[in-house]
Parts: structure tokens; C-alpha cells; sequence
């Protein structure tokens, strides 16, 4: 793939507020092509969520960006409007998280969850309620759960709720941050299945977040290591099983190995 | 929603028995014979055999137990005694205050829920530290202030310094600006800062997170994902602020010599005039019950996700 | 992620501290340091405004005002302190129990607290004042009275709490007797997060005291706590409204103290961290 980045994070840096000690993200850059799938794999707590809110512009307290740029399309995110930034938000990339129980607000249907993003999209009533029954039929869910409240839904079927959402929005970028975290292996089949069908038509580059290399191998095309906050490795889907890789890469697929 | 309001019922019975046999048991109990300190305010020089008629056609004589029973059905029929001071029924009494009190306790709360949402958004989302620390101290300083205090210097502003009303009231609606104020201001930052923090617990949560990044617009955000969530234990804190106020409204129609039920009992208290006081004890405690009620009817019509009624604790002060 | 903030100790919590340690230095030393005798009645001087032998002026007695705040801060904040103090004795017990034994004593105590909790707490002192008679001793029976069923339900709660912590029930396995297991296990967890909560309530419960002496059915003239010095001065509003000013701001600062402590204690606490768009 040689097609010039369209999505580009250069020189992240992320650290405390108050201390000014190790970094959180030290000096992260990556760039993503049209329609690439990167892996971003590394072990819990090293940094993975954390470039995925930064990329988002919405770092809590007390973590703050030291230094960094992205850049989408030629726009650089982080000198944006706040109105600006919003636009971008939903339709130029979009975040799928992990735990997909508390990610769903609790007192509102699923369909009024869906439904407010006609005033992201600008669809009339009619538009988005076809695309949401269109969205519903691909992620193969019961168009009954559209009156329920996320209570009602097991995991699997959230995460790919939260996937129609993304069908809806057709972002440019898809940030997965661990979408099968705590559900079965053959939820997470479906889950993953759903996901190849949303990003073939969302056409949408994505960036998957795991610590899982077999889900990432199942995924990707290329992948990224990271390790206490840098970035230790860079290979191809197909280059994983050399042996010469970084140490931290070798130690997951060991570690996958034996499991 | 019928279902509702009678499992609800029914479950406030033993409260409400509990209510009146407390408030029975405080006058019952009350040392002094009841008989005797009526016949000694008249001036009545009695014999021992004159005291037990009397006790006997007042029921003294009966076991306590009976007594209360008599006095409850007494009570079902509105028959609450006679002020001693007055000489006029309790009823009476009660139907002459309670409007001005129940319009001053309203009022106060419609004016503490408005100003509470103005102190409590904006402490919650402004993005300028110095502006919210300001509201922040600020709503500190107002739960901090008496409110008998607060209403002697709205008093000392509006009616002494710029003399744009009289001190003894004119008799008309805007009487009841300054009491208004002055009942308000404090409940209104005790909840702004109970808004504030319910804003800022909800805005950690992930689906506000989803939200944001799904590209919504903030008013969006507030009006529909954070409104729908902290609205349930807000209104049930209204329900209890409305008790309080009905407490507060004791000081304030005091200071602005409002005629309502608070300078009522005050006066009561003053003349040891134990029906009334039992009365005024009972009857709030109804007034707070149903403030209470109303505010769990509410949640209920207004989120039909969380059907599982939550119980309402925790007293007015 | 959890990520615990550090804050720096915050303005509010050193303001607070500052403020009852000033509170408590004029209760304890006021009385001796007292420009005058707070009780010394000079009706030459009624009335008088601010000046050099008198700094904040004399009262309708032609008391000196400034003595008789210092002197009676001791009886203002001792009234609340003893007031906290008798909830804590009523609550304490109560909550332990209800949450230790369960079944049907935990039903009862707090179907109880309920009824005590189903009246405005002001409205329940004031009848329990009316029928005691009007004092400074009534009303502190009064509030407390109006106030344990809500500390009760708090450590209620802070027991059960405590109870299910894992080394708990493993004593509790072992047949450790119920007191040990109070004073050893129970109290050391309960009760700091109990005087955090005290803090905030010596806050309403000095403003509930203070009012009930200012409506006249708490403390007596000629008594000098702040409360019924205001209402002693209220017939003067007009004639000197600055009479009114001392008393009230006193109670405020207060009052302002306790909250600040409190707020900033749990402030500190505090751990959460909002999503901004």
C-alpha cells in the first residue's frame, strides 16, 4: 500500500499534569492509509486507550497532551474549534470502546440512542429510520431491540448496536478500542464478523486497539507494538511469525503461543 | 401506574401509623395532667371528686392505648381539639395559615430549583477555573448564611437603605418577593451543589463518552443524556427540600410577619398550646409525605427504565 | 485505567481549618481576653456606635457587643458541639446494632428512624421545644431528637459496610466475641468516614440552634449566644440595623468553617474525572 496517509499521528506525547516524570505516551507517530487496518496490540495498562482518547481530543484530567499533532485529511485535529472538532467527531472518526455494558446510555431506548444521530448526519426522520432498519439487518440484529433499553441486551448484541452506529455515521476512521473485551469466543466471532461487514461498507480505515494477537492477526494487516507508552515494533500482518522482531512482540506471541 | 401508587400506599401505612401514634404519645406523655392545667388557667378551684368527672368525660380514665384509638378516628374525621389560646378549633386555625405557608414553601422551591440549575450547570461545564471556583465559594458562602440572617439584610437593603418597600409589608403579592428570596437562596445552593456534583459523576460515565465522540452538540448532550440521568435523584431531593422549606418558612414568615402556620406554632409554642403543636407536627409531616410521594410519582412517570422504585431517605433539615 | 489525582490541599480546606481553629481559641480564651464584663449593663450608653472603649458598640443594655460575641462563642459552639455529641450517642448505638444483629431488630430500628424522618427536621425540634418548654436544654434535645435517625442510617450503612469486609467475617468465623469485634474491627472503620460526615452537620446544626435561639425557643436572654443576641437586637433593627450586623456574621464564618472543612475533606477524596467536549 503506497496510497499517501490520509490519517497521520506525529510525535504524541502525553504526560501528568502535575509531575513532569516518565511520560504516559512518549513520542507516538503512526499514519493510516485509505481503507488500512492497524493493529495497535501491547500488554493492559501500556497506553493503548489512552492514544485512543488523545487521538479523540478528550483527555481527562490529569492527563494532558505535552506535545502531538493529527492530522485527517490535511486537518490538523488538535487546532480545531470546538464547533469544528465537533464536526469531526462521528463522521470523520469515530470510537468504538470497550465494555460495551456502561458504553450505552441506560435510561434511553436503543432506538432514541440511534436516531439522534440524524442531527450529526442531517438525515430527515424518514432517511435515518431506514438506515437504521438497513443497519440493524447487517449487524443481524432483531429490530425489537430498537424499543428496549440496553439492559435488556447482552453484551455482544451492544457492541454491535454499537457497530450500527458506526454503519450509520460512515466514519473516515473507526478507532476500535477493544470491542470484545469480556465477551465469549463465540460472541466475539460475531462481534468480529459484524465488524468486517460495517468496515467493508463504511469503506472506513480502521485503527483496532487490542492486547489479543490472535483477534489483531484475524483483523489487520498491520500492526504496531507498544510498550510503556512508545511504540517497540512496526511489521506486517505476514512478518509477525519472524523471529528477529522486538522483544516485546516476541514475548506476546509466545505468550499467545502457550495459551 | 395505578399498581404503583398502591404498592406505594401500602407501604407508607406503618410509616403513617408510626407518625400518629408519635405524635399522640408526645402530648400523652407530656408530664402535667392535662385536666388540672385547664382548670387552673381558668381559675377554677376544684375538688378531687370534680377532677376524675372531668377526667372521665374527657376519657383520661381509659387505658393510653384506647385513648389513641379514640383519638385516631377522632383525627379520620378532621376533629383535631381546640386551641387552647384561641378557643377557635384546630381545623379553623389551620385553614386561616396554611395558603400562606404552602405559597411561600412552593414559590421557594420553584425559585431554589431555577436558580439551582443556573449555579449547578454552569459550576459543572465551565471551562474557566475562575469562574468555577467563584460559584463554587460563592454557593459555599450562601448554604453558610442563616437565613434569618440573609432576610434582615435583604430587609436592611430593600426597606431601610433604599426604601423601595415598607417594613410592615403593604398587604400585597410582592410581600412575598423578599421572604421568597430570602428562603430560597440557601436551598438553591445546596442543591446547585447537589447538581453539580450529579453532572460531574454523570459526565465520567462512558455513555457520555460515546456520546461526545458519536459528534453530538453539547446542548444535545446536556438536555438529553446527562438531563435524563441526573433528573431521577434530583426530583426526589425536591420532594425532601420541600420539607425543609416548609421548616424554613418558620424563620422567614417570623422575620417578615407573614401570617402563615410557622408564626402559628411559634406562638403555640409560646402558649404551650399542645393541640395545636400536635396538629402542626402531623399535618407537616403529611404535607412532607406527599411532597415525597408527588416527587416518586414523578420519577416514575418520567423514566419508565428505572421502574424499580428506589426508596426516598434522608430527612429535611 | 484508574488514575488517583493528587490534589494539592485545597484554599477551602486551610480556610476552614483557619477559621474554627480562630473559633475555637476565642470559645476557650474569649471570656478572660474580653475588653469588658459581657453581662455589665451601662444605660448611660445604649446603644451606643463604635468607639474606642466600646469597638463594636453596646447593645440596647448598653452591653459591650464585642465582649459579649467572644464570651459567647464558648455557649454557641459548646451547644452544638453537645447536641453533635448526644446524636452521636443516640446514632451510634442504634446503627451498630441494627446492622450487627439484622433480621428483625434491624426492621424495627429503622422502620423507626422512618417515622422520626417522616417530619421536617426543623418543624419536629420546634414541637419537641414547645413541649419541653423554650430553652437552650430543649432545643438541644430538640435537634438532636430531629437529627440521630438520619446518623443512624449512616452508620447503618457504614457497618454493613465494614461487616463484609473479608478479615471481618473471618473473625467473625473465628468466634471473636460482638465487642471485640466493634472496638477492634468495626469502629476503627466507621468512624472516620463518620466525623468527615459530623463536620458538614456541626455546619447545620449550629444554623438550625442559632435560629431556634434567634425565633426566641432556644437559648434565653440574657445568655449570650449569637442567636439570641439577634433577637434581642431585632426591636433596634431600625434604630441601629448595625447591631444585627456582628451576631449574624459571626454565625456565618461559622458555619462557613464547618462546611469548608467538610467539602474539602471529601473534596480530596474526590477521584472523578469528567469527559469534556
Amino acid at each position: 500500500m503506497v496510497d499517501t496517509p490520509f490519517f497521520k499521528l506525529d510525535h504524541l506525547t502525553i504526560c501528568h499534569q502535575n509531575n513532569d516524570q516518565k511520560p504516559i505516551i512518549d513520542d507516538v507517530s503512526f499514519s493510516l492509509t485509505q481503507g488500512q487496518r492497524l493493529g495497535l496490540i501491547g500488554r493492559s495498562g501500556c497506553g493503548k486507550s489512552v492514544t485512543s482518547h488523545a487521538i479523540m481530543d478528550i483527555l481527562r484530567p490529569p492527563l494532558i497532551r505535552k506535545q502531538g499533532q493529527a492530522t485527517l485529511l490535511g486537518q490538523d485535529l488538535f487546532t480545531l474549534s470546538l464547533a469544528e472538532k465537533r464536526r469531526v467527531r462521528g463522521q470523520g472518526i469515530f470510537c468504538i470502546f470497550q465494555s460495551p455494558g456502561s458504553a450505552l446510555h441506560p435510561a434511553l431506548t436503543i432506538k432514541q440512542q440511534m436516531s439522534e444521530i440524524s442531527t450529526v448526519t442531517h438525515q430527515d426522520k424518514t432517511t435515518i429510520t431506514d438506515a437504521i432498519e438497513y443497519a440493524f439487518d447487517r449487524m443481524q440484529l432483531p429490530l425489537r431491540c430498537l424499543e428496549q433499553y440496553p439492559h435488556h441486551l447482552s453484551g455482544g448484541m451492544k457492541q454491535r448496536v454499537l457497530m450500527a452506529m458506526a454503519l450509520l455515521l460512515k466514519p473516515r476512521l473507526l478507532i476500535a478500542d477493544e470491542p470484545t473485551t469480556g465477551l465469549d469466543v463465540l460472541t466475539e466471532r460475531d462481534v468480529l464478523s459484524a465488524m468486517g461487514i460495517m468496515l467493508e461498507e463504511t469503506q472506513s480505515a480502521c485503527l483496532f486497539i487490542s492486547h489479543d494477537i490472535r483477534i489483531v492477526k484475524k483483523v489487520c494487516s498491520d500492526l504496531l507494538v507498544m510498550q510503556d507508552g512508545k511504540i517497540v515494533d512496526r511489521c506486517t500482518r505476514d512478518e509477525l511469525t519472524y523471529r528477529e522482531r522486538a522483544e516485546t512482540t516476541r514475548e506476546i506471541i509466545d505468550a499467545m503461543r502457550v495459551a | 401506574m395505578r399498581n404503583f401508587i398502591l404498592k406505594r400506599m401500602a407501604t407508607a401505612i406503618p410509616t403513617l401509623l408510626g407518625m400518629s401514634m408519635l405524635g399522640f404519645f408526645m402530648v400523652a406523655l407530656t408530664p402535667g395532667d392535662p385536666v388540672e392545667m385547664e382548670l387552673r388557667r381558668l381559675g377554677v378551684i376544684f375538688t378531687p371528686d370534680q377532677v376524675a368527672a372531668l377526667r372521665q368525660e374527657y376519657g383520661l380514665d381509659q387505658p393510653i392505648f384506647k385513648r389513641y384509638i379514640d383519638w385516631l378516628i377522632r383525627l379520620f374525621h378532621l376533629d383535631m381539639g381546640q386551641s387552647i389560646a384561641s378557643g377557635r378549633s384546630v381545623l379553623e386555625e389551620f385553614k386561616t395559615h396554611l395558603p400562606l405557608t404552602l405559597t411561600l414553601a412552593s414559590l421557594s422551591l420553584a425559585l431554589s430549583i431555577l436558580l439551582s440549575a443556573l449555579f449547578g450547570i454552569t459550576a459543572a461545564l465551565t471551562r474557566s477555573q475562575t469562574l468555577g471556583n467563584f460559584v463554587q465559594f460563592f454557593s459555599i458562602f450562601l448554604v453558610s448564611i442563616p437565613s434569618f440572617w440573609l432576610a434582615l439584610l435583604l430587609l436592611f437593603i430593600f426597606a431601610l437603605s433604599l426604601e423601595w418597600i415598607s417594613l410592615l409589608g403593604s398587604g400585597a403579592w410582592y410581600d412575598l418577593i423578599l421572604p421568597v428570596f430570602a428562603l430560597s437562596l440557601g436551598s438553591a445552593a445546596t442543591m446547585g451543589r447537589l447538581m453539580r456534583d450529579r453532572i460531574l459523576t454523570v459526565m465520567s460515565e462512558d455513555y457520555i463518552r460515546l456520546a461526545i465522540v458519536k459528534g453530538l452538540s453539547p446542548s444535545l448532550i446536556l438536555r438529553r443524556h446527562i438531563t435524563k440521568s441526573i433528573l431521577p435523584p434530583l426530583i426526589t431531593n425536591w420532594g425532601v427540600t420541600f420539607g425543609a422549606l416548609l421548616g424554613g418558612s418558620l424563620i422567614v414568615e417570623n422575620i417578615f410577619n407573614l401570617p402563615g402556620l410557622g408564626q402559628m406554632a411559634l406562638q403555640a409554642v409560646f402558649e404551650r398550646d399542645f393541640a395545636i403543636l400536635q396538629a402542626y407536627l402531623l399535618f407537616m409531616g403529611l404535607i412532607f409525605f406527599a411532597s415525597n410521594f408527588i416527587a416518586d410519582l414523578l420519577n416514575y412517570w418520567l423514566t419508565p427504565h428505572f421502574r424499580e422504585r428506589t426508596n426516598s431517605q434522608g430527612g429535611a433539615k | 485505567m484508574k488514575i488517583l489525582s493528587m490534589r494539592a490541599t485545597p484554599l477551602g480546606l486551610n480556610a476552614g481549618i483557619i477559621l474554627i481553629g480562630c473559633l475555637l481559641l476565642i470559645a476557650f480564651f474569649g471570656e478572660s481576653f474580653a475588653p469588658h464584663d459581657p453581662n455589665k449593663m451601662d444605660l448611660v450608653r445604649r446603644l451606643d456606635g463604635m468607639s474606642w472603649t466600646y469597638p463594636l458598640g453596646t447593645d440596647h443594655l448598653g452591653r459591650d457587643v464585642l465582649s459579649r460575641l467572644m464570651s459567647g462563642t464558648l455557649l454557641s459552639l459548646g451547644a452544638a458541639i453537645m447536641t453533635s455529641m448526644t446524636i452521636l450517642f443516640i446514632a451510634l448505638p442504634i446503627g451498630l446494632i441494627s446492622a450487627m444483629i439484622g433480621g428483625w431488630v434491624n426492621h424495627l430500628l429503622m422502620r423507626i428512624t422512618d417515622i422520626f424522618l417522616a417530619f421536617p427536621m426543623i418543624i419536629f425540634s420546634l414541637v419537641i421545644i414547645g413541649f419541653l418548654g423554650a430553652s437552650l436544654n430543649s432545643a438541644i434535645i430538640g435537634v438532636a431528637l430531629a437529627w440521630w435517625p438520619s446518623l443512624a442510617r449512616l452508620v447503618h450503612t457504614l457497618t454493613t459496610d465494614a461487616l463484609s469486609k473479608d478479615f471481618v467475617l473471618a473473625s467473625r468465623q473465628c468466634g471473636i466475641s460482638p465487642l471485640k469485634l466493634v472496638i477492634r474491627h468495626i469502629l476503627p472503620q466507621i468512624l472516620p468516614p463518620l466525623f468527615v460526615i459530623m463536620s458538614l452537620e456541626m455546619a447545620s446544626i449550629l444554623l438550625v440552634l442559632s435560629s431556634l435561639s434567634f425565633l426566641g425557643i432556644g437559648a434565653q436572654p440574657p445568655e449570650a449566644e449569637w442567636g439570641a443576641m439577634l433577637n434581642e437586637a431585632r426591636p433596634f433593627f431600625t434604630e441601629r440595623p448595625g447591631l444585627l450586623l456582628a451576631p449574624g456574621l459571626l454565625i456565618s464564618l461559622a458555619v462557613m468553617g464547618f462546611n469548608l472543612l467538610g467539602e474539602g475533606i471529601r473534596h480530596k477524596l474526590d477521584n472523578r474525572s469528567p469527559f469534556r467536549w
